[in-house]
């Protein structure tokens, strides 16, 4: 079974390469 | 709940809104032909990315991983999804840059199978891709319609038609370059609003410990990721996804409208990685309607069931617009690419000019958005028929593919190769097995060989069928596939 600190982690990082993909998407608009 | 017509407000506010930007943008550029099925060159890697994953990602993302989340195996069925759906990108970073090398000036998926192999495999293929496509279109309709009915009691006829008509007016309109840049604002605002609910949904129910402990406590099965089931799931959800998108022409003109394969390239890596958060934020969803024990027989619909359940009515709307904007940006691209296979076709059958083929284009545009419509207020139940477009994509992509590099493979092969497939997959599906399993075969009813039977048979049989054929294909040939509709869009 995942641990708290592992379902953080999951939860955390996928909103963080979320926000991270959207700030490549608009920087590499034209 | 939502009042109905707030949320309706709502839903017009955000789709009038996109609409203008689609509209304004395409009015400042020429309205060719060209604007409307191809654009080719005119997408930067942001707008191509964006776009990407604005067509991919439907409200789908919103029903089926929180689905499986509570359903079909919790953490491990979620995360198998998320990279389930990543692979179909990364197959494309190759792909794409193979398409653009062999085929520069071409405009769609059937242009290309019917140049490389022949009229039998190109409306065998033709078939299953319009199939596909419309199956997904309409289960996008009717999955909003349901959410919208649920959250707010909003009749689906209301839900489909407005949502029709405005992704309608502004698709017909400016074709590919309107989805474009309306695909990249509606992601751009997606986005945050997913993460936003995510985060939300956590900040009401305590935090990511709480609602660890909560699952740990009600449901530690959906924590575990040993999970045989969910295993399996996740790894037989790469071929019901992978085949299909190979075969959305959607994806295919945004190979071409790309400003340059090294971009194109980068946006489907882009688009990859962002697919794997976004269906993991989604799908936790359904592990905390489970834990919370809110789904009843209705797993379908865990994510709004949380929203429900946490979100004061304010915050809801802010779903709402998340929910409409996923399926504009999907439904545009699924129009317009269902508009672009038939044109792209018409012109290739008939000498028909630059103007007739504009007005083709938009009156296929209206009547698929009609039927979409129709079809996604009924409430059907479309699940079947959407595992039986991916059992369809999942016989057929692997010839589909390997016709771009293997020079020796034919048409008799490919299309042995997509029935074999086929015939594998079928005598698993449900409803079927039964019937196999009279005639003295000994199967039953597998979604896992389904979709890995079917692929793995049919990538056997394209291998093998080239391995064995004395032809030689000349890729030099699909060179000057696409030339005459160029000429006549640009001019």
């Amino acid at each position: 079974m995942i641990s708290a600190l592992g379902f953080a982690a999951l939860v955390w990082g996928s909103v963080a390469l979320t926000l991270f993909v959207l700030g490549y998407v608009l920087a590499t608009l034209r | 709940m939502l009042d109905a017509t707030l949320t309706l407000a709502v839903a017009v506010v955000a789709l009038a809104a996109t609409s203008a930007v689609g509209v304004w943008y395409a009015r400042r550029g020429e309205r060719s032909l060209d604007a409307l099925l191809t654009a080719r060159g005119s997408a930067s890697e942001g707008t191509t990315a964006a776009s990407i994953v604005g067509s991919v990602m439907g409200a789908w993302i919103l029903l089926s991983p929180a689905e499986a989340g509570a359903a079909y195996g919790g953490l491990t069925a979620v995360l198998g999804y998320a990279l389930g759906s990543a692979v179909p990108l990364l197959l494309f970073v190759p792909v794409a840059r193979r398409v653009r090398t062999v085929m520069p000036d071409g405009h769609s998926l059937t242009e290309y199978v019917r140049a490389r192999f022949g009229t039998a495999f190109y409306l065998f293929v033709l078939a299953v891709s319009v199939f596909y496509m419309f199956v997904f279109l309409a289960a996008e309709m009717t999955g909003v319609t349901a959410a919208l009915a649920l959250v707010a009691g909003v009749p689906p006829w209301a839900t489909a038609a407005v949502i029709g008509g405005f992704v309608l007016a502004y698709t017909a309109y400016g074709g590919l370059v309107a989805s474009l840049v309306t695909d990249t604002v509606q992601t751009a605002v997606a986005l945050p609003l997913l993460v936003a609910a995510a985060v939300g949904a956590l900040w009401q129910v305590g935090g990511t410990g709480a609602v660890h402990a909560t699952v740990a406590r009600e449901t530690p099965q959906l924590l575990t990721l040993t999970n045989p089931a969910a295993v399996a799931f996740g790894f037989y959800v790469v071929f019901a996804v992978l085949g299909a998108n190979v075969l959305h022409q959607g994806v295919w003109q945004r190979v071409w409208a790309a400003e340059s394969t090294t971009s194109v390239r980068r946006a489907f890596g882009v688009s990859a990685v962002a697919v794997v958060p976004l269906i993991l934020l989604a799908g936790l969803f359904g592990v905390v309607a489970a834990a919370r024990g809110l789904v009843d027989g209705n797993a379908g619909i865990s994510f709004f069931l949380v929203v429900n359940d946490v979100f004061p009515p304010w915050l809801a709307l802010g779903v709402v617009v998340l929910a409409v904007l996923l399926v504009a940006s999907t439904a545009d691209t699924v129009l317009n690419a269902i508009a672009s296979v038939v044109t792209v076709d018409l012109a290739e059958f008939s000498d028909a000019g630059g103007a007739t083929l504009t007005r083709v284009a938009r009156a296929v545009t209206g009547l698929v958005a009609l039927a979409a419509v129709v079809v996604g207020a009924q409430g059907y139940d479309v699940l079947t028929l959407f595992f039986l477009a991916d059992l369809l994509g999942a016989a057929t992509f692997a010839p589909f593919v390997l016709g771009l590099y293997l020079p020796s493979l034919g048409e008799r092969g490919a299309l042995a190769a997509s029935l074999g497939g086929l015939a594998v997959g079928l005598a698993f599906f449900p409803g079927v097995a039964g019937l196999v399993r009279e005639l003295g075969l000994p199967v039953s009813a597998s979604f896992f060989w389904v979709f890995v039977g079917s692929t793995a048979v049919s990538v056997v049989a394209t291998l093998l069928a080239a391995a064995v054929s004395e032809g030689e294909y000349d890729f030099r040939a699909l060179g000057g596939v696409g030339a005459r509709l160029t000429e006549v869009s640009e001019r």
